[in-house]
């Protein structure tokens, strides 16, 4: 049996309300995400979905014997309408009708033929978008409907902590399991990042790296590998807890933007993971840190000096 | 009236039943899934969801290529190596070069010979692959080419076999 207090520590990290902003910030990347990495295919559906293009049937199970049967003229229409729920998830309009039907279009597009559109991030998507479909949550912020009560002088609507956590949990949960999948891979003394730091040019690796010649040695490899797990298996821990959540949230930062901008990965792997660690601060924390900033504004001249988390919410 | 600040974010409501077990069930799948790709399986257990993209075996990879082939492909009227992914429409931004490369790879090179027949730009085109294969140094830093013709591909030489990729 959990004792109480320990069990009311796990029910506050669900139950209540959490700022709408952080939340709305999380889906508005993620669906542009979504759509910066899924559009390309959607709109050059001949390439990617006519009957005679190649596919590859091993990722494709049932879904991919209905292709040829479906007219051109609906695989359009349905490659418009999973668009158009990813545009109006973007923002933030119909949140539970745009992530239902952006999810089963996205999925079954992936299904159909996922060449253009398959990474690891995909995983994510499928579970990210269903979450907000059972929740209606995270357009309470960065949406239209967050401008428009501000434009008619309301308060923001909080959105649903539980979602927030859930959310967090995925990222998290996801993030740290990469790891343990690395060491039990033999990471990090493997030294595999040594071996993607030499893949040749036009592979995987940006070509400034090429102006670098410390980054392909050895060393440089096993620096990076070993920093790799650590970041992987012990930041998620240290972003839950207070006292580290800031240094842990720039730690995390700087390893995606650090992922990025040596590695030619999908942007979508950056905007679902990178953004997330967002969601690890608490209410009071945000609020905090508006007293912090509203203090600063203050102290530089002309501001009324009063702010709220509410501040943070559109 | 009270005279204390009111928070700023309200509580809300306690968290439904239903609510609960949708998080405790979510929850736990995820850690499930997880698991799937690194403990289980050696613990002799093993969850197949056979769904598109949810097959087992589907994500997560922590091993590298052991071999990598660098797809290029040079014009009929040129004499320069050009990225395939040059011959591929639809856009992948910031990646596309990476996203053709890993196609070629990950299909075994069918991807690499379905461009030669999809393409229109390809007719006449020399394809090329050149190798990476660090320990491998009867193929390591070599070149294998191709003739893409109507449609179909041709070896430079008749004995030419594609790399094993040890995937």
């Amino acid at each position: 049996m959990l004792k109480k207090q320990n069990r009311n520590y796990l029910t506050s990290a669900f139950e209540g309300t959490y700022p709408a902003g952080p939340l709305g910030l999380y889906r508005f990347l993620v669906y542009a995400g979504i759509l910066i990495h899924f559009a390309p295919s959607l709109i050059f559906l001949e390439e990617n979905y006519g009957s005679r293009v190649f596919r590859m049937p091993e990722w494709n199970t049932f879904l991919f014997d209905f292709l040829p049967a479906i007219p051109e003229e609906a695989l359009v229409a349905l490659s418009a309408l999973t668009l158009l729920a990813c545009v109006t998830g973007l923002l933030g309009l119909l949140p539970r009708t745009s992530a239902i039907v952006g999810g089963l279009g996205l999925y079954a597009f992936a299904s159909f033929n996922s060449i253009s559109v398959q990474t690891l991030a995909l995983s994510s998507v499928w579970a990210i978008l269903p979450l907000f479909a059972v929740s209606g949550a995270g357009s309470e912020g960065f949406s239209v409907s967050a401008l428009w009560r501000r434009y008619k002088g309301r308060a923001p609507r909080p959105a649903p902590k539980w979602v927030r956590t859930v959310l967090l949990a995925q990222v998290l949960i996801g993030f740290f399991f990469a790891g343990v999948e690395k060491v039990m891979a033999g990471w990090p003394m493997s030294n595999e990042m040594y071996f993607v730091l030499n893949y040749p040019k036009d592979f995987m690796m940006r070509d400034w790296t090429f102006a670098l010649p410390f980054l392909r040695t050895r060393e440089a490899g096993l620096v990076l590998s070993v920093l790799t797990v650590f970041v992987e298996l012990v930041v998620p821990l240290l972003l839950v807890w207070r006292p580290t959540r800031l240094v842990a949230f720039l730690v995390f930062e700087g390893f995606f933007a650090g992922v990025v901008a040596t590695l030619e990965v999908p942007p979508l792997f950056y905007a679902i993971y990178a953004p997330a660690a967002l969601l690890a601060f608490t209410a009071a924390d945000w609020e905090r840190y508006g007293s912090f900033f509203a203090r600063r504004k203050e102290a530089g001249g002309g501001h009324d000096g009063s702010a709220s988390a509410a501040e943070l919410q559109v | 009236m009270s005279n204390t600040t009111p928070p700023a974010i309200p509580p809300g409501p306690r968290l439904s039943r239903a609510t609960r077990i949708f998080i405790a069930v979510w929850l736990s799948l995820f850690v499930l899934g997880a698991l799937n790709h690194n403990i289980l399986p050696r613990a002799g257990l093993l969850l197949n969801l056979h769904l598109p993209h949810l097959r087992y075996g589907y994500v997560m990879f922590s091993r590298n290529f052991g071999v990598v082939a660098v797809p290029y492909y040079k014009p009929a009227d040129s004499e320069e190596l050009r990225p395939l992914a040059e011959l591929v429409k639809t856009p992948a931004p910031f990646m596309k070069r990476t996203r053709t490369a890993v196609m070629v790879l990950m299909t075994k090179f069918e991807y690499f010979f379905a461009l030669c027949e999809s393409a229109p730009e390809a007719h006449g085109a020399e394809f090329v692959l050149k190798l990476h294969a660090p320990g491998r140094p009867e193929i390591d830093d070599q070149y294998r080419r191709y003739l893409c013709y109507q449609g179909q591909l041709y070896a430079e030489k008749a004995e030419q076999k594609l790399p094993d990729l040890g995937l």
